[in-house]
């Protein structure tokens, strides 16, 4: 009798080769978990690296990059902005690569900013996956200086016990006398009965996630990251990672700079992503008048566009503007709306409805929303002409480790809350009219 | 909404056409093509493309009666590389580039880097602006249908004026039969106070006024008022310009549409 499922592989050889195993190697029966296989004895059919080689040769060379997924909707390579929810509702799963995205803030708050920095420490983690060998991204940050950097946001690690558990656990895996002696004692104490009856019902089995899920997430594991806010990258980029350009009076010379960096980036690395950022476009502190006039500006951006296009296997773009000095029916808002492909319009709440919200959701704190977030252009799509326009669907809220897009909805209050703190607040309120028709 | 409504095929003029066909007495045309940044109209001037070149307008109109004459086409756009229209056509069986009588002159490409370079007189750029139409019109062999996209660019960003990129509009209208004029610009943005007349505002208002009064049909795709809908894209308004077109038999058959288009870039149109 035996508790083993008819389809199961059995496991103890770990070998990952299973893939290019010969018919004749399966017939020979199972391999009997934990014995060792004799040495010298290895099939040499089992290493043949010829039925692997197909399968990488197969997909292109863009797509097979871990930093790139093919969009949900139009299959383009597609790159991560750094933050899930706004990938998703780009619908492509990020930016398709060739096309470009303006952030639009409507008040004196900075949460587009934020947007961005993740954007780029998206792009800086790319870059070290593989532990740097291999460039994969590169980000050209136009009109800063190099110590905005140092403020980027790193990758989450987990809440403080979650990283208390994963320090005490990389100390038991450290090979130590206490470890192994706390591992023969504890052995004795269980007895390993329960290990037996957990075996029995699969208490020991990890969660089967759905296979689609699994797929996903095994394939484009380095696509997306979640970055904590409250953290700093480290160690922080370097010249490898970013380029950092700054504003010249002429923005031909700027398009040049722009397009020497990718060319050369792209010639030592052919599929390599390049993110080019304008962080805080058009603040009087780093334009000055004549770079702010649409004689700079708009040809600056119609010329990257044009770049963006040349390079469309390679290049994104991501500003941010806000709306304040540059309104929506402003000459420069309104012709960069007709360039870019994508824009997404942050609005945070007034005074009045984050005191609303606040108190709606008193006890609940984690829900409180800060403001409006509008799609008007979703690339490729909405070139395309079909109706992407969103106002006043979607909500933001901007917490410590992550920035998250939700459906929007207008809160409710409680009617007893709001009735008793009427009663207390107003008491002359209620009406002595009888109000029958 | 759109549910319970007919499809209605479109169509432009009287004589059921969408591109009338050409004869040596007519007057040429002129059509201004405008779009809100919500709606794209890319669908449409895919399908005007498709029939110029082969007389079809298979999405939009299938009941249409094929052109006898198939027209040259000739796009010329400050917004889009070729492989744009390339592949919006391609939905609608035209092959762009195995068709001869097509040209596409991309002017959004190095626009500021090569054709008209920054950093020159006002003098020198009206040059530049010459010289690059003259390139155009230099490649024109027979009367093609003409379109041009965006080129109130022009006035925004550079010392260009409106009469003189009118010039050059009314060249390439007089060696064409059909122009298509694409604007992208919101009419939130055109302000008749303005009396600055270096006011890239100014500029791109007085354009759009001169050339609305020489066009014989308008045609713009604007969002819903009444905000999205799931069934719904945008309305298309078909409304006849100032201009008198000759014939006078023919006449522009005033109508708005309410349109949608789905994902896969199929095109519904029904009456409003």
């Amino acid at each position: 009798m035996s508790f083993r499922k008819r389809g199961e592989v059995v496991s103890g050889t770990g070998n990952p080769l299973v893939v290019g195993r010969s018919p004749a190697l399966t017939a020979r029966g199972p391999v009997v978990p934990g014995r060792s296989t004799v040495p010298g004895r290895n099939n040499p059919i089992r290493g043949s690296p010829s039925t692997a080689a197909p399968v990488a040769s197969t997909a292109s060379n863009n797509v097979s990059s871990p930093c790139i997924r093919p969009s949900i909707v139009t299959s383009q390579p597609t790159v991560s902005t750094g933050s899930s929810d706004l990938d998703k509702l780009l619908l492509h799963s990020g930016i398709p690569l060739g096309c470009s995205l303006i952030v639009e803030e409507s008040s004196t708050t900075d949460f587009a900013s934020v947007l961005v920095r993740l954007f780029v420490s998206q792009g800086v983690l790319h870059n070290r996956i593989d532990d740097g060998n291999v460039q994969l991204c590169h980000l050209v940050v136009v009109g800063m200086p190099q110590s905005w950097a140092n403020d980027l946001p790193g990758p989450y690690k987990g809440t403080s016990k979650e990283q208390k558990k994963l320090k005490i656990k990389e100390n038991e895996q450290k090979i130590s006398v206490s470890n192994l002696s706390n591992i023969q004692t504890e052995r004795q104490r269980t007895g390993g009965s329960d290990l037996k009856i957990a075996w029995r019902y699969g208490l020991n089995k990890p969660e089967k996630e759905s296979s689609d899920q699994m797929v996903e997430t095994e394939t484009y594991s380095n696509y997306s990251t979640q970055f904590d806010l409250t953290q700093k990258f480290s160690p922080p980029p370097s010249i490898q990672d970013i380029s950092f350009v700054a504003l010249s009076p002429n923005f031909t010379t700027l398009v040049n700079q722009i397009r020497q960096i990718i060319s050369t980036k792209i010639k030592q690395h052919p599929d390599i992503v390049i993110r080019i950022v304008l962080p805080n476009l058009l603040t009087p502190s780093l334009y000055s008048p004549t770079q702010s006039s649409p004689q700079f500006i708009l040809p600056l951006f119609h010329s990257l566009q044009s770049l963006l296009s040349t390079y469309s296997n390679n290049a994104i773009l991501m500003t941010l503007i806000n709306l304040d000095l540059y309104t929506r029916n402003h000459l420069i808002t309104s012709t960069l709306e007709n360039i870019f492909d994508g824009i997404i319009n942050l609005q945070p709440f007034n005074q009045q409805m984050s005191a609303l919200i606040e108190k709606a959701y008193k006890n609940e704190p984690k829900r409180i929303q800060q403001g409006l977030v509008n799609v008007i252009k979703v690339p490729v799509l909405s070139e395309r002409g079909a109706m992407m326009v969103r106002m006043g669907e979607y909500a933001f809220k901007n917490g410590k480790h992550k920035f998250e897009i939700e459906s929007w909805g207008i809160p409710v209050i409680d009617e007893e809350d709001s009735a008793s703190n009427n009663q207390q607040d107003i008491p002359q309120a209620q009406t002595t009219k009888n109000i029958d028709f | 909404m759109s549910s319970g409504r007919q499809q209605q095929q479109l169509v432009f003029f009287n004589d059921h056409s969408i591109i009338p066909e050409t004869s040596d007495e007519d007057s040429s045309i002129v059509g201004i093509i405008s779009e809100s940044p919500g709606t794209s109209a890319a669908w449409l001037v895919a399908t005007l493309i498709e029939n110029s070149l082969q007389g079809s307008a298979n999405h939009i109109n299938s009941e249409l009666s094929k052109r006898r004459i198939k027209s040259p086409t000739l796009f010329i756009s400050f917004k889009h590389v070729g492989d744009f229209y390339k592949k919006l056509c391609k939905r609608n069986g035209v092959d762009l580039a195995t068709i001869k009588d097509f040209q596409y002159v991309d002017l959004f490409t190095d626009l500021f880097t090569k054709h008209i370079p920054s950093g020159t007189t006002t003098a020198a750029t009206n040059k530049h602006l010459t010289s690059m139409f003259d390139n155009v019109i230099g490649g024109i062999k027979s009367t093609p249908v003409i379109f041009v996209e965006y080129p109130e660019i022009l006035l925004t960003t550079t010392d260009i004026s409106p009469n003189e990129l009118l010039v050059q509009l009314d060249r390439l209208c007089k060696l064409s039969s059909r122009t298509f004029v694409l604007l992208s610009t919101d009419r939130t943005l055109i302000d008749f106070s303005l009396t600055d007349s270096s006011d890239p505002v100014f500029k791109v208002s007085d354009f759009i006024s001169k050339l609305y009064h020489r066009s014989n049909i308008n045609i713009y795709c604007q969002p819903l008022a009444t905000g999205r809908a799931n069934d719904l894209t945008g309305t298309l308004c078909i409304s006849r310009g100032p201009n008198v077109i000759e014939p006078r038999t023919l006449n522009v058959a005033s109508r708005d549409y309410l349109y949608h288009i789905n994902r896969d870039g199929n095109v519904k149109l029904y009456l409003r």
